[in-house]
């Protein structure tokens, strides 16, 4: 019997529908039928400070949820003028409907006058694709292995052994690695629900004046996206000189499962000794939690830590060597992308060495476990 | 706008479903691909870039419509439309 499928801006009444949906389109993610979790994170998304709304629609099917897509906006400081793009993002359609999760797609860039997001390359990217975003680069993808023997891959009864030894090796050089850095600068962790203060607003303006392209990540925005009530709670460190000038900061996170990330990491423009310190609190933060790998994903800027930083702490890039890497997740490659309305805007946005950008500062890291 | 050219364009379109969604399974010209659910999400992005590349054609937004693909005759009329 031919189907009658609507598509139609969300409805409070959808939220039902929409709970149900998600188990059905990830059984694989423990997470989906957490309904009280996804309804916190929908209440968090609507206190988001940007002054720009968020769209959401679903696909209806004689009165079934049978597809979803959120329209998230964020702000960007584009060569010193604010943009506002949204970012697709729970998005979901059930087998059977592809064709209206596509519509769906088109419905968004129909609504959203500039779009940026960080994907996985795949699936969702392509549809993406299918409406005119310029890929502007690769997140660059660092990571460090603490524990070989809880790395899923090598962790075969016969190496555990032998893991076992390594990691205490890894972990010997690391505490020669992280010796505290000198250069007088104090790393300290700091509490995400009380320390955004105007310096943090000083920091992102004296950024934004040396990079191009940086997600507009001011006080009020990092309180909302890592104060209360946000999805995933994190820890905050920050990087200050003799003084109590604040150099930069970092957001880290270390999952059930032991995986560590690095979500942000910002330094004022060319303090490199405040990232080298802020990386190396980083790791011995990641040493306490007891994690198993750190990941870094970015686009290297003056704002960020050198790559020679990091591989002098122990990173490695998978893509960048030969072989397979420890750690490496070549099918979970981050691509930027932004379609902006502004001519201007967007040929200063496609070129990646324009960019400050971390993992953190895209949806996709909203729902990381 | 031409029966031949049409035809010929169902043909193709025929072909290339058969190679990529349907397996040896033939297409008829009026099957239902959207209301059965015949395509897949990424197959309908393929189908778009195919017509696209195939035929020198560009799907506009308004054009993007199950009536306009939910059949091999409808996708076969919007392509010669847009070649006429």
């Amino acid at each position: 019997m031919p189907r009658t499928v609507v598509l139609r801006p969300y409805e409070d009444r959808d939220l039902p529908g929409t709970l149900e949906l998600r188990p059905r389109v990830y059984p694989g993610w423990k997470d989906a039928g957490d309904s009280a979790w996804h309804t916190a994170v929908y209440e968090w998304l609507g206190r988001n400070p940007v002054d720009a709304p968020m769209h959401r629609w679903v696909l209806d099917d004689g009165g079934a949820i049978v597809g979803h897509l959120a329209a998230v906006p964020l702000a960007y400081r584009i060569d010193g003028i604010r943009v506002i793009a949204h970012t697709p993002t729970d998005y979901m359609a059930l087998p059977g409907y592809g064709f209206h999760a596509v519509a769906l797609m088109r419905t968004f860039f129909q609504a959203a006058q500039s779009y940026a997001a960080c994907n996985v390359a795949g699936e969702v990217a392509q549809i993406e694709g299918m409406f005119g975003p310029a890929r502007v680069a690769g997140l660059a993808q660092a990571v460090k292995v603490l524990d070989v023997g809880r790395y899923p891959r090598l962790a075969s009864p016969v190496l555990r052994p032998l893991a076992s030894v390594a990691a205490l090796g890894i972990r010997a050089i690391d505490a020669i690695r992280v010796r505290a850095p000198g250069d007088g600068i104090e790393v300290g962790e700091a509490d995400p629900a009380s320390v955004f203060d105007p310096s943090f607003d000083q920091l992102f303006e004296a950024a934004a004046s040396a990079v191009t392209c940086i997600p507009e990540k001011t006080a009020a925005f990092l309180r909302w996206r890592y104060g209360p009530g946000t999805p995933r709670p994190v820890r905050l460190l920050t990087a200050r000189d003799p003084m109590g000038n604040l150099l930069g900061y970092s957001v880290v996170r270390t999952t059930g499962s032991g995986d560590g990330f690095i979500l942000d990491l910002v330094t004022a423009p060319g303090r490199r000794d405040g990232a080298r310190a802020l990386l190396v609190g980083a790791v011995r933060r990641f040493w306490r939690d007891r994690a198993y790998v750190v990941r870094y994903r970015f686009l290297p800027s003056t704002v960020s830590p050198a790559r020679s930083d990091l591989v002098r702490l122990g990173f490695r890039f998978p893509g960048a060597a030969r072989g397979v890497l420890p750690g490496a997740r070549p099918e979970r490659q981050l691509e930027l992308s932004v379609k902006l309305a502004d001519p201007a805007s967007q040929a200063a946005a496609v070129a990646p060495e324009h960019w400050s950008y971390n993992l953190g500062d895209g949806e996709a890291s909203f729902w990381v476990p | 706008m031409a029966i031949e050219e049409l035809q010929d364009v169902a043909e193709t379109i025929r072909g290339w479903l058969r190679e990529h969604v349907t397996g040896d399974r033939a297409v008829t010209n009026d099957e239902e691909l959207i209301s059965t659910g015949l395509l897949t999400s990424l197959q309908t992005v393929e189908l778009v870039l195919f017509l696209d590349q195939q035929f020198g054609i560009d799907i506009t937004d308004d054009e993007f419509v199950e009536e306009n693909f939910n059949t091999v005759d409808a996708i076969a009329r919007l392509v010669t439309s847009k070649r006429g």
